[in-house]
């Protein structure tokens, strides 16, 4: 998705993926990044960095890794809808469809999963995760 | 029909059958300049860039051949079309010419009708342009201040490179030849001894150089080897440092001061001072007098302490003098611009236009400029001029 | 019998352009994988790498920030290998410099790129099995680690470029 768009000149800036991934091999959370970047962008850095920490855990673990321990590490999203009481249908929070209806609904919880993305890339690379 | 008429140089000895040729080629609407003095040639041909050169090897004995092997190995020549008439009539010497590079060749006694259709077959078949020589493919250009001529002629003679060192300060341009890491020859006007040239040209440590890697055609004419000349060389390159310290900057421009009371000045310093009687830069009158360069430097250095010659405003900058070097390499390249190298030359004449244009001001907004300079061209399409078996090969080579 | 002869010009070249926020790291990269490599006026370096008697690669290292505009990006970029971008991985200034530039080619040309990160002589704690082979950023652009002192690194960086133009010709 990420090529998709980058090739076609309307995705994100490869300089802000760049220093997204370069908090990822520094184990900083990017918290300090999502200030100011909306929704929709942070859908593209979600799917950009989700990419990054498959090729990563593949890297270090090898044929121990699987997909699913990683996803273990991530809020579900119905857990995440079962704490912000959204009466929603469970596909439109998994296609993230209300990112223009509810962008801050979307950025919180994308935020979140960043972070803990962040905290199992710096578990898997031993390095120290700093908020 | 042609835009611009083509200009002929023609190096032979005056004869009937040449001024057949000149008066049936301006008939055809081509320039043709004569000359029959091959350093006159020679010299000609660099500053006119003609379009071919029609020449006698034999017309001056060993002077024909040294103008054949000067025009071969000078870079801003080296392109230039050569059609040879001789009367050389052994087939085995006419194939040794013919294998030098000679690009065409005329037996004489010739039919001017028959050279001039010749020549006009060559210009319609082929515009000059497009005559690239196999042997300039790469080189670099850069500045003395940053890379000395020792430094220069240390990485050829650490590559076993073979090429010709083109040397610029101020007004003045100088060669020197290196075969193999070799130095073999070295040429600057006024100095006939090759080895006295070559540490003149040692002393040149603010112009500019431009390299290219190329065959050299010549057998040394130098009796010491690269590290006799080196050792020779720093100690020159040592007191030239320490003579220009105590002078104000070469490019200083100074005026003689209107003494009548100069008949207490020695010969030298007389003579010195005539260079002076309109503004002119410290390098420019050394370069113009009979002088050593180091007695030079000691005369103007007397003078300037007797307050015979003062300073005056008219600066003749030394960026300027500088970019001859590089205006040359560009005049010249513009002769191909499908050269290879031509993208290195390229960086050069930006810099060469920002620098005029731009002179200091280059901060804060370099990001914002350098964005405008490549939105000027929309957004560029990249072709990757390699085909993959060659990037299969590059790739091989780094696996290694 | 005529000898009027073209000479065609049958060496082949391939041009990588090398910037970025420090010239002595453009000059490292370059001098690892060149065998001659010439510092010119200007502040720019210039490196030869022959792969065969036909086949080289020129790198052009375009030197400090103040010589990205003077570049003729115009010229180079359309017949260009790629670009590597080098900058220093722990200073903040210089990445922020290397990320401009990055956003700048990225977003004027469609070349194929990567940008290094130099950890030269700094723990960085990430075992090298993870980084050596670069992260791709899109499908022409790549992010890498390197450590400037070691030749072998060099050789890695540009085997992820040309391993990107390969894949694009298949």
């Amino acid at each position: 998705m990420l090529n998709h768009l980058q090739d076609n000149g309307t995705g994100m800036l490869p300089g802000i993926q760049l220093q997204f991934l370069r908090y990822l091999l520094m184990g900083q959370s990017p918290n300090k990044l999502l200030d100011g970047i909306t929704a929709t962008d942070m859908l593209h850095i979600y799917d950009f960095i989700w990419e990054k920490a498959l090729e990563i855990g593949i890297r270090v673990k090898g044929e121990r890794f699987s997909q699913s321990d990683m996803l273990k590490h991530l809020k579900s999203v119905e857990q995440y809808k079962l704490e912000v009481g959204c009466k929603e249908p469970l596909q439109r929070c998994i296609t993230n469809d209300c990112v223009l209806q509810n962008e801050d609904c979307v950025r919180a919880k994308l935020k979140d999963q960043l972070n803990r993305l962040y905290r199992l890339i710096s578990s898997y690379l031993k390095i120290e995760y700093r908020m | 029909m042609r835009d611009q008429a083509h200009h002929i140089v023609i190096f032979d000895k005056s004869s009937l059958e040449v001024e057949r040729l000149v008066q049936l080629l301006r008939d055809n609407s081509f320039d043709v300049t004569v000359l029959s003095n091959a350093q006159d040639a020679y010299q000609f041909c660099l500053v006119s860039q003609p379009d071919l050169i029609v020449f006698d090897i034999k017309v001056a004995g060993k002077e024909g051949l040294n103008f054949y092997r000067q025009i071969k190995n000078q870079y801003s020549t080296q392109r230039i079309p050569l059609i040879l008439t001789t009367e050389e009539a052994d087939h085995n010497k006419r194939v040794e010419l013919i294998e030098m590079g000679i690009d065409d060749f005329v037996a004489k006694p010739y039919y001017a009708e028959e050279v001039v259709a010749r020549i006009i077959n060559l210009f319609q078949e082929f515009r000059p342009a497009t005559f690239i020589s196999k042997s300039v493919e790469r080189g670099f250009i850069g500045s003395l201040k940053e890379m000395t001529l020792i430094d220069l002629i240390q990485t050829m003679e650490l590559g076993k490179k073979s090429g010709v060192i083109n040397l610029n300060r101020g007004d003045k341009e100088g060669q020197i030849y290196v075969n193999r890491g070799r130095i073999v020859d070295a040429v600057v006007e006024d100095y006939d001894s090759v080895e006295r040239a070559y540490l003149h040209m040692l002393t040149w440590i603010d112009g500019t150089f431009y390299v290219i890697f190329q065959d050299v055609h010549l057998d040394s004419q130098l009796v010491s080897d690269n590290q006799a000349l080196f050792k020779e060389g720093a100690k020159i390159i040592d007191q030239w440092r320490r003579a220009i310290g105590e002078l104000p900057s070469l490019h200083t421009c100074l005026i003689a001061v209107k003494d009548e009371n100069n008949s207490a000045l020695s010969y030298p310093e007389r003579s010195m001072l005539a260079h002076f009687h309109e503004s002119r830069s410290i390098l420019q009158a050394i370069d113009v007098s009979d002088f050593d360069d180091f007695d030079g430097l000691k005369i103007i250095k007397s003078l300037l302490e007797k307050g015979l010659l003062i300073k005056t405003d008219m600066h003749r900058t030394e960026k300027n003098s500088q970019h001859l070097a590089l205006h040359h390499a560009l005049e010249t390249d513009k002769r191909d611009a499908k050269t290879k190298y031509s993208h290195i030359f390229s960086i050069f004449q930006r810099n060469k236009r920002s620098n005029a244009d731009n002179h200091g001001s280059m901060n804060d907004k370099t990001d914002e400029r350098a964005e405008s300079l490549l939105t000027q061209h929309g957004r560029i399409k990249n072709n990757v001029q390699l085909t993959k078996a060659e990037l299969l090969l590059i790739r091989q080579k780094l696996g290694k | 019998m005529s000898f009027l002869s073209i000479h065609k010009d049958t060496h082949r070249i391939g041009e990588i352009v090398v910037a970025g926020p420090s010239l002595p790291l453009q000059k490292r990269f370059i001098t690892h994988l060149c065998n001659e490599v010439v510092i010119t006026g200007n502040s720019t370096v210039f490196g030869r790498s022959k792969i065969t008697d036909e086949l080289q690669i020129f790198f052009y290292g375009i030197g400090e920030k103040e010589n990205y505009m003077d570049f003729a990006w115009d010229l180079v970029a359309p017949k260009m290998l790629g670009y590597v971008l080098v900058y220093n991985w722990f200073e903040g200034n210089s990445f922020a410099s290397v990320q401009n530039l990055l956003n700048m080619l990225a977003g004027h040309t469609d070349c194929h790129g990567i940008v290094v990160g130099d950890v030269a002589g700094m723990p960085i704690h990430i075992e090298p099995s993870v980084y050596e082979s670069g992260f791709s950023l899109s499908s022409k652009l790549y992010f890498a680690l390197w450590d400037s002192t070691d030749k072998a690194n060099a050789k890695s960086v540009l085997k992820i470029l040309i391993d990107s133009l390969i894949n694009h010709l298949e």
